[in-house]
C-alpha cells in the first residue's frame, strides 16, 4: 500500500509547484500592470493638453473629485442606495431562477410549456421594460427592482437549467444498478454536479444586475449611482461621472469575487483549469 | 443440483438499425455460472457480450429468451447485484466514503459506515475515505468502485471490462486482487473481457462469443488451481490454443 500513498503525495506536490511558479512571476503585480501604465498615459495626456479637461479630467483630478464625494457623503449614500436596490433584485432572481431553472431542468413537460415564452421575453434589454416598469410601479423602488431582476433572471435559470441537462448520463445508469431513490439522485448527483454552472449563472446575473442599477437610475431615479451619474451629465461635471462609472464597475467585481469565492468553497473537489 | 447463481435461456438481443433493418447483437445464448464460480465472457468488440452482461444486470430489458439469478428471473437492475464498469464511474463530487455509501440507502445509517470500512479494507484501501476520486490513480479508482459493488454485499458481481483503461501492471495487480477477493468472499461473478489471459486468469468457465452476432462458440472448463501462474507452462498452452481456436482467423 505504501506505493499507492507515494502516488497521492506526488499529486497534492505537483500542484504547490505551480504555485511557486506562478509566485515567481507575481501574477498579483501583473494584475495591476495594464491598469497602472493605463491611468500614466491618461495622466501624461491630459498633463500635456492632449485632451480637453471637461472632456476627460485627469486621473488627479477624478481622484480629488473621489475623496471629495465620499467626504461629504453623496457617494456613500447613493452607492448604499443602489447596493440595495442591487441586493433586492439579484436576490429577487436568484430565486426565481433557480427554482425555475431546476424544475425546468428536472422536468421535461415544465420546460416545453416554458421554454417559447422565455426564449422571446430573454432578448428584449432590461431597458426596454423601464417605460413598462414606470407605467406599471411609477417611479418607486419597486421598479428598478423589476428591471434589475429582469435582466439578472435569465443567465441565472439558463444557465441551471442548463447545468442540470449536462448531468453525465453514465451516472443515470450507476443509480439505476445501485437502486438509487430519485431524490437521492436529484440531491446527490444532479445538483452538486450543476453547482459549478449554477454559480457561473449567479456571476453572471450580479454583474447584470449591476449595469440594469445604473441603467434604470439613469433614466427614471433621483438618488443611486446612475442618478448621480445623469446629475453631473446635466452640470457638465464628467469628473463625477466618471467617479459613479468606475465606483459601479469595482463593485461590480467586488461582488462577483465574493460568489467566486463562495464557489470554491461549495466546489471542492474540482481542480479547475488556470490558464497557462 | 443446486439452482445456479445465473441461468440464460436461449438469449437473444436485436437492435433496429437507422434504416429500419433488424440487427441480431446476441443468437441463443445458454450458460448457466454455478455458485461461488467465476464465468468470463470472451470475445472481440463487437460481439454483444457487454450487452450480454447488461442483460444480466437488468440494465436492458429488451431481448427475447429468458435470464435468471439466483432462481429468479431478471426483470430489471437490483442489489442482488453489484455492477463494475469499465469506467470507475466514481461521483467526482463524492468522497470515496460518499460514493461507497450510494448502495447502501437501504442500510440503517448508523452501520453504514461500518460496512463501507469493511469493503475499504477488503479492497486494500484502508485510509481513503476522505479523498475525492480525483485525488485517486486508475487503478486505486477501480478499486473504490469494486468497493462500491460489492458495498451491499450482492450474490452476484458483474465486471464489465473492468480493467480496460488500466496500464498493464496495473491491470496485472487489479486481476490478483479480483482472485483474491472472489476467493475471500466465495462470490460468483460474471466478467466481460476481450483479454484471453485475463479470463484464463479469473475465470473457472469461459464463454466464447463469435462477433456480429454473438453466438456461442464453446464453454470452456478450466481446472488449474488458484491463483493461477501465467508463466506456467499449461497457461500458455491453454492461452495459444483458445487463440487459434477461436480468434486467429477473424478479420477485423
Amino acid at each position: 500500500m505504501e506505493d499507492v500513498r507515494a502516488e497521492v503525495s506526488s499529486k497534492t506536490k505537483k500542484s504547490s509547484v505551480s504555485a511557486v511558479l506562478r509566485r515567481a512571476i507575481g501574477s498579483d503585480h501583473l494584475k495591476l500592470l495594464i491598469p497602472a501604465l493605463l491611468l500614466i498615459f491618461w495622466q501624461f495626456a491630459s498633463s500635456l493638453g492632449l485632451v480637453q479637461e471637461y472632456l476627460l479630467p485627469s486621473p488627479i483630478v477624478v481622484g480629488e473629485t473621489f475623496i471629495a464625494l465620499v467626504l461629504d457623503g453623496s457617494l456613500v449614500v447613493n452607492i448604499g442606495i443602489s447596493a440595495l436596490r442591487v441586493l433586492e433584485g439579484f436576490a429577487l432572481a436568484a430565486v426565481v431562477g433557480l427554482v425555475l431553472g431546476v424544475g425546468m431542468g428536472l422536468s421535461r413537460s415544465l420546460s416545453v410549456a416554458c421554454d417559447l415564452l422565455l426564449q422571446i421575453v430573454k432578448p428584449i434589454p432590461p431597458i426596454a421594460w423601464i417605460p413598462l416598469a414606470i407605467l406599471w410601479f411609477g417611479l418607486g423602488e419597486v421598479a428598478k427592482i423589476f428591471i434589475i431582476f429582469i435582466g439578472a433572471v435569465f443567465p441565472i435559470l439558463f444557465n441551471t437549467l442548463d447545468a442540470i441537462r449536462q448531468t453525465d448520463g453514465r451516472y443515470v445508469d450507476l443509480a439505476r444498478v445501485l437502486e438509487v431513490p430519485r431524490r437521492t439522485f436529484v440531491r446527490r448527483i444532479i445538483l452538486p454536479g450543476a453547482l459549478p454552472q449554477v454559480m457561473t449563472g449567479l456571476r453572471v446575473g450580479v454583474t447584470i444586475a449591476w449595469m440594469c442599477v445604473v441603467a434604470a437610475e439613469l433614466i427614471a431615479s433621483t438618488s443611486g449611482v446612475g442618478y448621480m451619474i445623469m446629475q453631473a451629465r446635466s452640470l457638465a461635471q464628467s469628473d463625477v461621472v466618471i467617479v459613479g462609472m468606475l465606483v459601479t464597475g469595482l463593485l461590480g467585481k467586488l461582488t462577483d469575487d465574493a460568489l467566486r469565492v463562495l464557489e470554491r468553497r461549495m466546489v471542492v473537489w474540482r481542480e479547475a483549469y488556470t490558464g497557462i | 443440483m443446486s439452482t445456479p447463481a445465473v441461468q440464460t435461456l436461449d438469449l437473444s438481443k436485436f437492435y433496429r438499425s437507422k434504416d429500419g433493418s433488424r440487427l441480431q447483437a446476441l443468437s441463443e445464448i445458454s450458460v448457466e455460472v454455478a455458485s461461488g464460480s467465476v464465468l468470463a465472457i470472451l470475445g472481440a468488440s463487437g460481439c454483444g457480450k457487454s450487452t450480454l452482461l447488461r442483460i444480466i444486470a437488468g440494465l436492458d430489458s429488451d431481448f427475447q429468451g429468458d435470464v435468471r439469478v439466483n432462481g429468479r428471473t431478471v426483470t430489471g437492475p437490483g442489489l442482488d447485484r453489484g455492477f463494475v464498469f469499465q469506467d470507475h464511474r466514481l461521483v467526482p463530487w463524492m468522497t470515496v466514503t460518499q460514493n461507497i455509501e450510494l448502495g447502501l440507502h437501504r442500510l440503517p445509517p448508523e452501520v453504514r459506515s461500518e460496512q463501507v470500512n469493511r469493503k475499504l479494507q477488503l479492497v486494500g484501501l484502508g485510509s481513503f475515505e476522505k479523498a475525492y476520486p480525483g485525488q485517486l490513480s486508475g487503478g486505486m479508482a477501480q478499486r473504490v468502485a469494486i468497493a462500491r459493488a460489492l458495498a451491499h454485499d450482492p450474490d452476484l458481481l458483474l465486471l464489465d471490462e473492468p480493467f480496460g483503461a488500466l496500464d498493464a501492471l496495473t491491470r496485472v495487480r487489479m486481476q490478483e486482487e479480483i482472485v483474491r477477493i472472489q476467493r475471500q468472499e466465495n462470490l460468483t461473478c460474471v466478467l466481460v473481457t476481450h483479454d484471453i489471459e485475463e479470463a484464463i486468469i479469473l475465470a473457472d468457465r469461459i464463454l466464447v462469443l463469435s462477433s456480429r452476432p454473438g453466438r456461442q462458440l464453446a464453454l470452456i472448463d478450466i481446472d488449474m488451481p488458484k491463483p493461477r501462474n501465467r508463466a506456467a507452462p499449461e497457461f500458455g498452452k491453454l492461452r495459444q490454443q483458445i487463440y487459434e481456436r477461436f480468434f486467429a482467423n477473424t478479420a477485423h
